[in-house]
């Protein structure tokens, strides 16, 4: 305590004859900044905008570089490693852990198929389909909405769905727990009605649920922008030709919005698979997902080789469904391809 | 202001150069003179000692402590670190962790030096050693050690001729559950929570390792065996599968949290099943009066949480010192009732003897985990677990 009042008095008495020092320093820095070294560097690339693209361009692929595949490529290499005695990574090259994960508990001449790990990314993969078309139909009237609507509280209804985010993902789901305990919120509700209820905690229900009310401005967003830029005059020609707006609809402003969809789909079911949160907080036992299988291999077991290389396959796998999606939805109509 | 002399500033005062002795009397804290004063102290005592232990045996300006968070880090703050830096001088920077993978993992993975105390409880001491993670302690410089219970003196979660924890507080998982649903009468046996009536009202914590050990002593074996009457370690780990098994259809929750815990207890979603006796304490604390802990007559899982050193601290020394003066009996007997759990010293007082996992025998009663049968089974515990979860077992 004492110490942190001596510093800030410290503080206090340099800043009384810090005005000079300063002054100088800030002219020390103009004159630096100004020097025909300097400028001449910038000018150079500015000047040609080759370099100034590809310095910018290189910018972001360092950081991926950096951040995104070096650690990745750690990962890889851990997964033809072992685990020895107390969790310590034994750098000898084994192909088992992939072998342990893909065949462990199969037995092709009884047809008995209980592999722990591919029965659980199964699971993931169902529960990102049902939150995935759970967020697609809940989120597609109110983007729809908020896309044609032409009101003044346009900014704040958008406020609205962006609002969520500022509040951290872990409290929003125990704000979940509050809704469907045993205590919460949803029996008390029903109770209002006399329907009896013991709660709809750790249950598969619950995690579907959660994950879809955690994700849905990731799909309303997207789909929001792109009904925002249909252009009105293609769907008031549909009526004036004679089109019902069920089939204007469907002929003109659903196709226009497939792009939306497409990204909404994607990021929606991309970040449901990988949960780890929900499951843990909000699922019965047995909803384990395959980020809580990662953790409890990487932390509780200490078995960094076998939880990196069940990593690797999750990432092949989510790859792979990735680019079967987009043959037959095209994502460079949605992320702009560059091709065209 | 007037500089208090403490321990910190004498020590410094009567230091081989006199600007050490001005710096401490000027209550500067972390600049540079201060660290050119140590460099000239350790030159001067190369003769007996190595370079690198002379140079570390002073105080330093500020010590790295890696805690667990919540209630466990407000009882250390109010108990031990803020009279710590009162008497020795020295500014403890705190971060702290809500599980032990977490740390162990930040620990391995950070640069060396980036924390000097940590926390591993018994669960995790094991691999911290064999990974390397904690510096041997040099109990000549721990002045309090002797306080320490007999049994944690050679304790068999530490692999290794060196000591690498002190163990600071211990406590027990045992029995939580309520007192308007469960009938204690008869006193507390495992089977409860293996009771049909109950059927959807148990919880208890989701750790393969605790899964296997409790389950274990239900069925009376010795679970750093796992042999009982099946005659065989393989006949006998089957018998405690086929009972977790049996156990998970009545399980609601398997919680991994101490928050966890608390809200499927004081929301009545839990009625009886596995708890740390110091949340249930402060759960009663709150007013919830009907839930109750104890440890059943099968015996229940020992834990402790110690004080290590990290590798490659900077500030060994003062780490030590911060480990003998939590050892003191006055700073001991006040941490452990706020932290719920009773001492690992021998230093004892009415409310000591209060908590719910105080032993009486000295800790003769406790049972603790074999970290080296648990290391060579863990794999198959964990895996067979997640089965059992699925319901595929």
């Amino acid at each position: 305590m004492s110490n942190e009042q001596e510093s800030t008095g410290g503080v206090r008495t340099s800043s009384a004859e810090g005005g000079e020092l300063r002054e100088r320093v800030f002219g020390l820095r103009t004159a630096v900044l100004r020097s025909d070294a300097v400028t001449g560097v910038f000018d150079r690339i500015t000047g040609r905008e080759r370099v100034f693209a590809s310095v910018q361009a290189g910018f972001g692929l360092g950081w991926m570089l950096v951040f995104l595949f070096a650690p990745l490529l750690y990962i890889v290499s851990l997964s033809f490693w072992q685990r020895g005695a107390g969790g310590v990574v034994v750098q000898e090259f084994t192909l088992a852990n992939y072998e342990y994960i893909l065949t462990e508990s199969v037995d092709l001449a009884s047809l008995t198929f209980k592999n722990l790990y591919l029965t659980i990314l199964f699971q993931s993969l169902k529960y990102g389909v049902f939150v995935t078309v759970g967020a697609l139909l809940l989120g597609y009237v109110p983007a729809y909405f908020l896309g044609r609507t032409v009101t003044k509280w346009k900014a704040a209804l958008l406020l609205l769905v962006v609002l969520p985010f500022w509040v951290p993902l872990i409290i929003r789901y125990y704000a979940w727990i509050l809704v469907l305990g045993n205590q919460g919120l949803l029996v008390s509700m029903l109770g209002w009605v006399g329907i009896e209820a013991s709660g709809f905690l750790y249950t598969e229900l619950a995690v579907v649920s959660g994950l879809t009310q955690a994700l849905l401005p990731f799909m309303i967003l997207p789909i929001y922008n792109s009904v925002n830029e249909i252009d009105s005059s293609l769907i008031e020609s549909a009526k004036t030709m004679g089109a019902t707006p069920l089939r204007s609809f469907y002929e003109v402003t659903l196709p226009l919005t497939l792009p939306g969809v497409s990204a909404g789909v994607i990021l929606v079911f991309i970040l449901s698979v990988g949960s780890y949160m929900a499951p843990a907080l909000l699922g019965a036992p047995s909803n384990t997902m395959v980020a809580n299988l990662i953790e409890s291999t990487f932390g509780q077991n200490l078995d960094w080789p076998l939880a990196s290389a069940m990593g690797v396959v999750y990432l092949f796998v989510l790859f792979g469904l990735i680019s079967v999606f987009n043959r037959f939805v095209g994502l460079d109509d949605v992320f702009g391809g560059g091709a065209e | 202001m007037i500089e208090k002399l403490n321990r910190r500033s004498f020590l410094k005062a009567t230091g081989a150069s006199a600007t050490v002795g001005s710096a401490a009397l000027a209550g500067c804290t972390g600049d540079g003179s201060g660290g050119t004063a140590e460099t000239t102290a350790s030159d001067g005592a190369e003769t007996d000692e190595t370079e690198t232990t002379a140079e570390s045996e002073e105080l330093s300006d500020t010590l790295n402590f890696y805690s667990w968070g919540g209630s466990t880090q407000e009882a250390l703050n109010e108990h031990v670190i803020e009279p710590f830096e009162e008497e020795y001088g020295v500014t403890v920077k705190q971060s702290s962790f809500g599980g032990q993978d977490k740390m162990l993992a930040n620990v391995r993975s950070s640069p060396e030096g980036s924390y000097d105390v940590i926390m591993p409880s018994t669960a995790t001491s094991y691999a911290a050693a064999k990974q390397g993670l904690v510096e041997p302690l040099r109990l000549e410089n721990i002045e309090t050690w002797s306080n320490l219970m007999p049994v944690f003196e050679d304790f068999s979660v530490d692999p290794g001729e060196s000591t690498h924890v002190a163990p600071l507080y211990y406590g027990t998982i045992g029995m939580g559950y309520n007192s308007d649903y469960v009938d204690d009468s008869n006193g507390l046996s495992w089977d409860l929570a293996f009771d049909e009536e109950f059927a959807g009202q148990v919880a208890i914590e989701g750790v393969p390792y605790v899964r296997v050990f409790t389950t274990a002593l239900k069925l009376g074996m010795d679970p750093n065996e796992m042999v009982g009457d099946a005659g065989s370690y393989e006949e006998g780990v089957k018998q405690v599968y086929d009972a977790m098994a049996e156990q998970h259809e009545l399980v609601k929750k398997y919680w991994t949290s101490g928050q966890e815990l608390t809200s499927l207890f004081s929301n009545e979603t839990a009625y009886v099943g596995e708890a740390w006796g110091g949340r249930i304490l402060s759960l009663q604390d709150e007013g919830y009066d009907n839930l109750k802990y104890g440890i059943p007559e099968e015996g229940a899982y020992g834990f402790t949480d110690t004080l290590a050193i990290a590798k490659g601290s900077k500030n060994r020394y003062t780490a030590e010192k911060f480990i003998e003066f939590a050892y003191r009996d006055d700073v001991i007997t006040n941490l452990a009732p706020d932290i719920g759990y009773p001492p690992a010293t021998e230093a004892t007082s009415s409310d000591v003897e209060a908590l719910p996992d105080f032993d009486p025998s000295g800790g003769e009663r406790l049972t603790f985990q074999d970290q080296a049968f648990k290391n060579e089974h863990q794999q198959e515990w964990s895996r067979t677990f997640e089965q059992i979860k699925l319901g595929n077992y």
